[in-house]
Order: structure tokens, then C-alpha cells, then sequence
């Protein structure tokens, strides 16, 4: 029996199909739950736990802070401090931040934030393909992260507050759970604009918890799953594997998020 | 420099209250007002003695005040806009996001268009309508404003945003 990934949605939620599908398609069973189905999603026991990403709550007040306050969460929180795997894409993952999941020195208590994206004469809603890689010893330990060789991750992002920011005396910490970091397409950190979109501290386009079996992550790796997701004139390897290999039935770059997590629960 | 702040509300129902008002109320019981407003503050800090250039300022550019959508008020620095129900204790909480790029934009755009000013801010301000017998109510929207964890305040992230009482 495949092992149960619950997909959250949340009103405004818009990426939940793709989610789920993807990670069917990597060996797993994805179910999606609306939020307000608490005794549903409690009493299936589910294996890990995706907060999609989209707009919920419509961005209200702030993206994510509301999500983070429905009841659902407490389920997701109590599953997280248990060990089980949660991952949070994009709108996903400022829900895992506003409800002090990441970077979790303090389990609850709201330690960073992913704030409006800042790059010179742009302001709101950005939307492009990025290079990530993971970065440091502890991306090992992230289940998301595990089948992810270290070479430069193309990915779709889309959003407007997408800047990670952490209090100037946890930079040294946040920079050991930072796993997931902005690239120029050569691998190299990325400096700043184009390379880092937003502005987010240290080039940070995933940041994990203490125990590394969260991930909030701004990329959409569910819109990279298939190589022909992948844009023809993208540089770099994807890019080049895109023009040139038949593109059908072949994973792409963002496979490997959904095969990690199958890998560390076991699937045959 | 001479400071001069405008706050502008929509029109219609704000749907960010409507949803801020009604979470405070189901997490923050205690804390949480009777009634919520919220608006768009613009503090902009003028060139001394052009601090009468703010009200044509503002209606040159429709993505500050829309006059289809929007209300707009120049305020004293802690004053209250007009319309808020007379039956209940009112205080604001003003919050700023510590570095953000519309802000940083609209200052180069408005002394580029040849305006006045030194820097322009936006905000966002949050009045909270508490009942008359309530006590210390600057300290219970402050608690229902700052959010510390995922079950205290909501309206300020602390690590992004500052909140600031509105006096």
C-alpha cells in the first residue's frame, strides 16, 4: 500500500492537483484535504503532510497568517514535532513560517518571516524560472532533499512576498538550515538580482527546521515534475536535456523533491 | 522635514479587516475589538514648508487614492479618521514593514516627478473599536496586533514588521 501524503487545501489554495499528482507519480499516495475536514485528515494517519502553495485566505493581512491559525495546522504541527515529513511549497511554505514551524529553534513561536520581495525599481508579484541548490551537511538529513545531487535545480517561482528574513542575531542559525539556496545556472551562489529574485537572506529559497524533517521552500517543484515543464531556452543542463530528449514521460528537475520523500518512507 | 500622514480606507467593506477582525475573535477572544478598520497609512516627510503639497500629491497619483475606490484623510500624527462609531473606545496600531521596496519605489518616483518630498512610507494602520467599559486598550490591540507565536496577535510579524501604538 503506497504511504498517504495529505495535501492541505486551504481557500485560495490553487496548486493542490498538481501537487497531489506529482506526488503520485513519484510512488506515493497524495490526498488532498480541505481544512475545515479535521476528522478526515486526523483519522487516516497519514505518512507526510504538503502545504500547497496559492493564495490563502485570499494573502489576507499577510501570506500565510491566517492558514497558520486554522485548526488544521495543529494537526500538521503535532504530525511535525513527531518527525513525519512536512513540506511547504511557495504559499505553503509561509504558512509553515508563520506558524513558527521554520525555523523551529522555539516550535511556535514565529522566528522568521518571508516578507515582500525587494529587487531595485520592482515591487509585488514576481514570476520566472531560478536555479537552487541544496547547500551544507544538514540538506542530508531533509527527506525532501535526499535525492537531490547538488548540482543546480531549475524551477518555476511565482510570488510577491518571497524574501526570507530572520533577526540579525539568528543569521548564523538560519544560515545552517538555509539547505535550499539561490544559483546562477553554473551552480555558483547567487549575489543578487536576477540570480537571488527577491532579495531573500542568504540567497535562502528553502530553509529547514532544527530536526530536518520540515522544508519551506519558495520554488514550485510540482511545475518542474515533467521535462517538458522545462522552458527550451533555459541554460544549462534541464535546458539543453529539454532540446534535445523527447520530453514525454521524462522526469524533470523538480522529480526529485517527491522521489526523496518515497525514498526515506521506504517505497519499493 | 515636516511629516504629514494620509490615511486611506476603501470604500467599500475592507475584506483584510472582515478576516483580521473575525480570526482575532476566534483565537484572541480576550484581546480581540469589536469592530476593526483598517487603512493605508502614508507618512510623507516634506521639504520644509511644502507640507501643503501632500493633498494635489496624492490625487496625481490613483494608485495612492483612487477616488473610485478610496477615502482619503490627512491626518495629525495619532489623530483619528472621521466615522468611526461613537459607541466604542477607539485605538490604532500603526504597522511598518521594516524594509520594503514599495516604499523605497515611491520615494524615487515621487521626487523623480519633481514632488516635494524627502521620503515617502506606507503602512498599514489598524483601528480597533473596543466596548466603552473596556480597560487599557492601546495594550490589548497591542496583544492582538503582534505575533509572537501562531496563537498570540496577527497583525505584525515581528521579525519583518514593527507595530507601534498610534498616539
Amino acid at each position: 500500500m503506497k504511504p498517504l501524503v495529505a495535501v492541505v487545501r486551504f481557500p485560495g489554495s490553487n496548486c493542490e492537483y498538481e501537487t497531489a499528482r506529482a506526488l503520485d507519480a513519484c510512488g506515493l499516495h497524495g490526498r488532498i484535504y480541505n481544512w475545515n475536514e479535521l476528522d478526515e485528515a486526523s483519522g487516516r494517519g497519514c505518512s507526510a503532510w504538503v502545504l500547497p502553495g496559492g493564495f490563502s485566505f485570499q494573502d489576507r493581512v499577510r501570506a500565510g497568517a491566517v492558514a497558520a491559525r486554522e485548526r488544521i495546522m495543529d494537526l500538521v504541527f503535532r504530525d511535525a514535532q513527531a518527525g513525519k515529513p512536512v513540506l511547504g511549497i511557495c504559499n505553503g511554505a509561509q504558512i509553515l513560517l508563520e506558524s513558527g514551524l521554520v525555523p523551529g529553534w522555539n516550535p511556535g513561536s514565529v522566528q522568521g518571516c518571508l516578507a515582500g520581495n525587494l529587487a531595485p525599481g520592482r515591487t509585488g508579484y514576481l514570476s520566472g524560472w531560478v536555479f537552487m541548490k541544496p547547500v551544507g551537511a544538514g540538506a542530508g538529513k531533509c527527506p525532501w532533499l535526499m535525492d537531490l545531487d547538488g548540482a543546480p535545480v531549475p524551477a518555476p517561482i511565482a510570488h510577491a512576498e518571497g524574501r526570507f528574513v530572520f533577526r540579525d542575531e539568528d543569521m548564523a542559525g538560519a544560515s545552517e538550515l538555509a539547505v535550499l539556496r539561490y544559483c546562477t545556472p553554473e551552480g555558483e551562489e547567487a549575489a543578487g538580482w536576477p540570480h537571488n529574485p527577491n532579495g531573500s537572506a542568504l540567497a535562502a529559497a528553502g530553509v529547514m527546521n532544527t530536526r530536518g524533517n520540515i522544508l519551506a521552500m519558495m520554488p514550485h517543484p510540482e511545475r518542474a515534475l515533467h521535462l517538458f515543464h522545462v522552458p527550451p531556452n533555459l541554460p544549462g543542463p534541464w535546458g539543453e536535456a529539454r532540446r534535445t530528449r523527447g520530453a514525454v514521460g521524462t522526469p524533470g528537475p523538480g522529480a526529485s523533491f517527491f522521489t526523496g520523500l518515497a525514498r526515506y518512507l521506504e517505497v519499493p | 522635514m515636516e511629516a504629514v500622514y494620509v490615511a486611506v480606507r476603501l470604500k467599500s467593506p475592507d475584506p483584510e479587516a472582515v478576516t483580521a477582525l473575525y480570526t482575532l475573535k476566534r483565537t484572541l477572544p480576550c484581546s480581540a475589538p469589536e469592530l476593526l478598520f483598517r487603512y493605508d497609512l502614508w507618512e510623507f516627510l516634506m521639504k520644509p514648508g511644502e507640507a501643503g503639497a501632500v493633498a494635489g500629491m496624492i490625487t496625481h497619483f490613483t494608485d495612492i487614492v483612487n477616488p473610485n475606490r478610496h477615502v482619503s484623510f490627512i491626518l495629525p500624527q495619532g489623530g483619528s479618521p472621521p466615522g468611526e462609531d461613537d459607541g466604542l473606545s477607539w485605538t490604532g496600531v500603526l504597522v511598518w514593514d521594516r524594509l520594503d521596496s514599495r516604499s523605497r519605489n515611491w520615494t524615487s518616483l515621487l521626487i523623480r516627478r519633481g514632488f516635494p518630498v524627502e521620503e515617502a512610507r506606507c503602512g498599514s494602520l489598524w483601528r480597533f473599536g473596543y466596548p466603552r467599559e473596556a480597560r487599557d486598550i492601546e495594550s490589548l490591540a497591542m496583544t492582538a496586533a503582534l505575533s509572537e507565536t501562531r496563537e498570540s496577535g496577527l497583525l505584525a510579524n515581528p521579525v519583518s514588521q514593527e507595530a507601534v501604538p498610534w498616539r
